[in-house]
């Protein structure tokens, strides 16, 4: 059961963030694949696109952006997407994923991502907005559904709905954040198993694993400590009906040292196989270092 | 595709204000997008939470990230402030300088000169003063390496002809003077003491080597040689130039200081 664009399952991966670098380099930890935040990297020629290149040198990666502004009404900003382009190019990225989302509009960026309306004005207008990234990026762009907390009384059709439609329709991958998924639910009083069977399994090109917060009165994805059992649960059944898919751990708040936040990750390996990797064919010392 | 950038446009100007998601609503800004009943029933209430309840959440959390943001790039600053005044501060600067770009690594470039017109932080040029400082870390962080290339040699002893040698300069040495002490400032607040705000001249060389950025205090004629240097001048027409602009020549003691500091911090190398 792959993927219907060929892409590669790239096992069990974790989010590079600033405060594991030193760690990653120097002691290059037995991890599947990493995802970098795209952005992070775009604008800097310092030692955050050093470090990305050693570690893309080492380990396969996959970029993760939060600006794209697919939903957005602003023009698309084509810039932003060649830097992306070369971005991907020179690390090798698998694949290049974002948020189905806004971040803002009228030439600002509020750095978050924001709900859309769930309706066919907004279907065929990210549809299209999609066909023009891929083609710019010249590869199908992988879209995430994020965790939302307010919803539009105009919208037309559920989440899952239009994210099934837009990913025939775009001809696009889906990155499928689990937890994102939970967070809504309870937020918006959804079933989220309804919510996954309700997707085109054959789309899901990733997942998402994080922990979120319990603010009362809503859920908050914050990306701090461990993934909740609910959770879980619902990677299980999204697994069994994708099959096994690049898994990755996001830990963004109180991050702890590099192999807690990676034990949590390989706590997937319960849920979907490991990845088979090749063996290389054991030689002489001198001539594996030649 | 009216509906949607209608919608979109409100609900930016509603969580990007900075009062109450009430007043916001209410504000100029959201109305020309939506009116006050409009918004009301454009959000759906949850089993807890009435709409705009839900939408204050958003509207809660773009302070923190503008917050978070610019904390990063400016840790003296938000340190000397404080977080309330600091909160205040981005609040303010974010307000006339939003973020227009994919990357957090341009919102505060104009922090410096934010400071220098509102005047609304004190002491407003000691803050301008090390705001200058951090962002020139910043930039110097940022570099590109390939653009950067490797820093100078170390010089090759020469006992003849030093009045002609030129020196390479480190490619991204950004040299800055200052009012006040914001080198030792920065020092004292990143060790949680409160720094001294008097005023007093200081030079400072900030660089990148080996991807750390290094900064170095400098005396009044170093800073005027390290200058001459940095325009590719000979060492003799260098050490004129400072002269001239030192008021007088500097004296022999005082060179050899100079070059063992560029020299050890690899300020300066073979041309």
């Amino acid at each position: 059961m792959g993927d219907r664009f060929g892409l590669p399952d790239l096992g069990v991966g974790v989010g590079l963030r600033t405060v594991h670098f030193g760690y990653i380099l120097s002691k290059e930890p037995d991890v599947d694949f990493f995802e970098a935040i795209t952005e992070n990297f775009l604008d800097t020629g310092g030692r955050p696109r050093y470090i990305l290149d050693r570690v893309a040198a080492r380990y396969p990666v996959v970029l993760h952006g939060v600006s794209m502004s697919i939903g957005g009404t602003d023009p698309l900003d084509l810039g932003y997407l060649a830097k992306v382009k070369a971005l991907a190019a020179r690390v090798k990225a698998r694949w290049v994923s974002d948020h189905l989302c806004f971040t803002g509009v009228s030439g600002r960026n509020t750095h978050d991502l924001l709900p859309i309306p769930y309706t066919e004005e907004t279907l065929r207008h990210v549809a299209q907005r999609v066909r023009r990234v891929s083609e710019v990026l010249e590869r199908p762009l992988v879209l995430e559904n994020p965790s939302s907390y307010l919803e539009f009384r105009s919208s037309t059709m559920s989440e899952a709905v239009f994210f099934a439609r837009l990913l025939k329709d775009a001809d696009c991958g889906m990155l499928l954040d689990v937890n994102n998924v939970y967070v809504s639910s309870v937020n918006h009083g959804f079933d989220p198993y309804a919510y996954l069977d309700a997707l085109p399994a054959d789309r899901v090109v990733q997942y998402h694993l994080a922990g979120h917060t319990d603010k009362g009165t809503h859920l908050l994805d914050t990306h701090s400590a461990r993934m909740k059992k609910d959770v879980w649960a619902l990677y299980a059944h999204a697994i069994a009906r994708t099959g096994p898919r690049a898994t990755l751990y996001e830990w963004d708040e109180e991050i702890p040292a590099f192999g807690a936040v990676h034990r949590e990750a390989k706590k997937a390996l319960r849920y979907r196989p490991p990845l088979e990797r090749a063996r290389p064919v054991e030689t002489p010392r001198r001539i594996a270092r030649g | 595709m009216a509906e949607l950038p209608r919608l979109e446009r409100w609900m930016q100007a509603v969580i990007v204000h900075p009062g109450s998601v009430a007043e916001a609503v209410r504000a100029r800004s959201a109305t020309r997008h939506l009116q006050v009943s409009d918004a009301r029933r454009a959000l759906l209430p949850s089993r807890t939470m009435a709409p705009l309840e839900r939408l204050a959440i958003y509207q809660g959390m773009y302070p923190l990230r503008m917050h978070e943001a610019l904390a990063a790039d400016y840790p003296g600053l938000a340190a000397f402030l404080g977080h309330e005044r600091f909160s205040d501060f981005v609040l303010s600067y974010v307000a006339v300088h939003p973020s227009r770009s994919y990357t957090f690594a341009h919102l505060g470039h104009r922090v410096p000169e934010f400071l220098r017109k509102t005047r609304r932080f004190a002491p407003t040029a000691f803050l301008a003063d090390l705001a200058r400082l951090e962002r020139a870390m910043t930039e110097v962080f940022e570099v590109d390496e390939e653009q950067a290339g490797p820093p100078p040699s170390p010089p090759r002893h020469v006992a003849t002809d030093w009045a002609s040698r030129r020196f390479a300069v480190s490619p991204t040495l950004r040299l800055l003077s200052f009012r006040y002490a914001v080198g030792p400032a920065l020092d004292a607040l990143k060790s949680g003491k409160r720094p001294a705000t008097r005023p007093r001249a200081s030079w400072t060389a900030v660089h990148r080597r080996r991807y750390s950025v290094y900064r170095v205090e400098l005396r009044r004629e170093e800073f005027l040689l390290l200058g001459a240097l940095t325009k590719g001048r000979p060492l003799g027409a260098a050490l004129r130039e400072a002269a001239r602009r030192n008021g007088k020549p500097l004296s022999p003691a005082a060179v050899t200081r100079a070059f063992r500091t560029f020299t050890a911090e690899r300020l300066i190398g073979e041309g």
